[in-house]
């Protein structure tokens, strides 16, 4: 990754960070204020954490645009990112989020294990499902059945 | 010294041959269950409550203590081996354990980790049984000044070792404590960052917060990145044996475990 790409994605960075703390800066005023002690309640670490992230984020901008961020930890032999994996493998993890209260954790771990599969570039996709179905089951049976916890079971029943 | 008397009486009931299966059977199941991540000991022994059902109370108890020990000691071996810690006791040993197994040194990693625990836990609840009554004493004194006192000083502790860059350290501190803010403030009740969703009444729990640090950013990081590269084995180099050097820079470490154990014990209560 070229120097100018690299302050870039500092900078985005930097500027995420600082408006995570403007944003609850901002959320704090919805807290309701309790009566409290010398004016100690629930508003006092929110207000001071807001503004530390927002003070953070505000460094580390003005580092990343005067040279990049300090001392970062050299890198000896930066691959290209392959965002595809990249891509597969998040949407393996939003997927199974989504789907886990629907479908059941059985089906949801699979296609999640396919998935991660794929972006670390499986391209077997019968003999992923077959191990990804078996080891959820496998898993699912261990929780619930030995030792009483419970998981979704959305579709499948047993 | 009514006290040692009791001391060696308990030993002599729990050195015979049947309490010290219950023992190893308690061991060795709090380990099988303590490797999962999220299932701590707590809740091991929650789990396995009704396999002691059928046992006398000495023996019960003796597995209950193994269970226990066993789960502690459990979540390290997903911690070296697979970079994912558990629960939060075993965080830092994911940190440096998990560089040991990269070395080809997991065999060592391993059993610093049981040794440690080993050694630690008996002098430690040696010296609580002894201790006990004036620990006790110093942890009623704890009051609320004392408890933030001891926050300032984990905050401190983590600058100490925030590593090459200030900025990005107190960074990810404050992330971490605006994370911990979601939920409900426990001296007023007041909800806090909720966005209205119900869920997050009972906060982001840490679980949550290390698999998705440790599990989920190092399978993105490594299927982006490092995934061009020949799939290297690393075999365990050298003996899985500790070597006489690790002995020798071990003992201390273990020995500082044990000071910390008794009076963090106490303050839990």
């Amino acid at each position: 990754m070229s120097a100018r790409a690299a302050r870039a994605g500092e900078f985005a960075l930097a500027l995420g960070l600082a408006a995570l703390g403007a944003f609850i800066l901002f959320e704090t005023h919805t807290i309701a204020e309790a009566t409290s002690y010398s004016g100690v309640g629930p508003r006092l670490f929110p207000y001071l954490i807001g503004f530390g992230l927002a003070a953070c984020g505000v460094v580390l901008a003005w580092q990343a645009l005067t040279g990049g961020w300090r001392n970062l930890p050299v890198d000896d032999d930066p691959a290209m990112p392959d965002w595809i994996a990249f891509a597969t493998i998040s949407a393996g993890i939003v997927l199974q989020m989504a789907i886990i209260g629907i479908a059941g954790f059985v089906i949801a771990s699979a296609i999640l294990f396919v998935l991660i599969a794929r972006g670390y570039g499986s391209r077997r996709l019968l003999r992923d499902t077959l191990i990804a179905l078996v080891l959820s089951t496998v898993v699912y049976l261990l929780f619930t059945k030995a030792l009483g916890l419970s998981l979704p079971a959305g579709l499948i029943v047993f | 010294m009514d006290t040692f008397g009791s001391l060696l009486a308990g030993f002599g009931v729990a050195l015979t041959l049947k309490n010290l299966m219950w023992g190893f059977c308690g061991v060795t199941l709090g380990t099988a269950i303590g490797v999962l991540p999220g299932v701590g000991p707590a809740l091991t022994i929650a789990l396995l409550l009704p396999a002691t059902a059928n046992l006398d109370p000495t023996g019960a108890l003796i597995m209950f203590a193994g269970i226990y020990y066993g789960a502690m000691f459990g979540g390290s071996t997903t911690s070296i081996l697979l970079n994912t810690p558990g629960e939060s006791a075993t965080i830092v040993t994911a940190m440096e354990g998990n560089l040991m197994a990269k070395r080809g040194r997991a065999g060592p990693a391993l059993a610093t980790a049981a040794i440690g625990s080993f050694v630690a836990g008996t002098i430690a609840t040696l010296l609580l049984t002894l201790v006990a009554p004036l620990v006790v004493e110093l942890a009623l004194k704890f009051g609320p000044a004392e408890y933030f006192a001891v926050m300032v000083l984990a905050f401190t502790t983590v600058s100490a070792v925030l590593g090459a860059s200030v900025a990005r350290g107190l960074a990810s501190l404050f992330i971490g404590l605006a994370i911990g803010l979601v939920g409900l403030d426990s001296q007023t009740g007041q909800a806090r960052f909720t966005l209205g969703i119900p869920e997050l009444l009972d906060g982001i729990d840490i679980v949550v917060v290390a698999v998705g640090l440790f599990a989920v950013g190092e399978t993105l990081y490594i299927a982006t990145y490092l995934n061009r590269e020949e799939d290297r084995l690393e075999t365990m180099r050298g003996s899985i044996w500790m070597s006489r050097s690790d002995w020798r820079r071990s003992w201390k470490p273990w020995l500082r475990g044990t000071t910390h154990r008794p009076p963090a014990r106490s303050c839990r209560f």
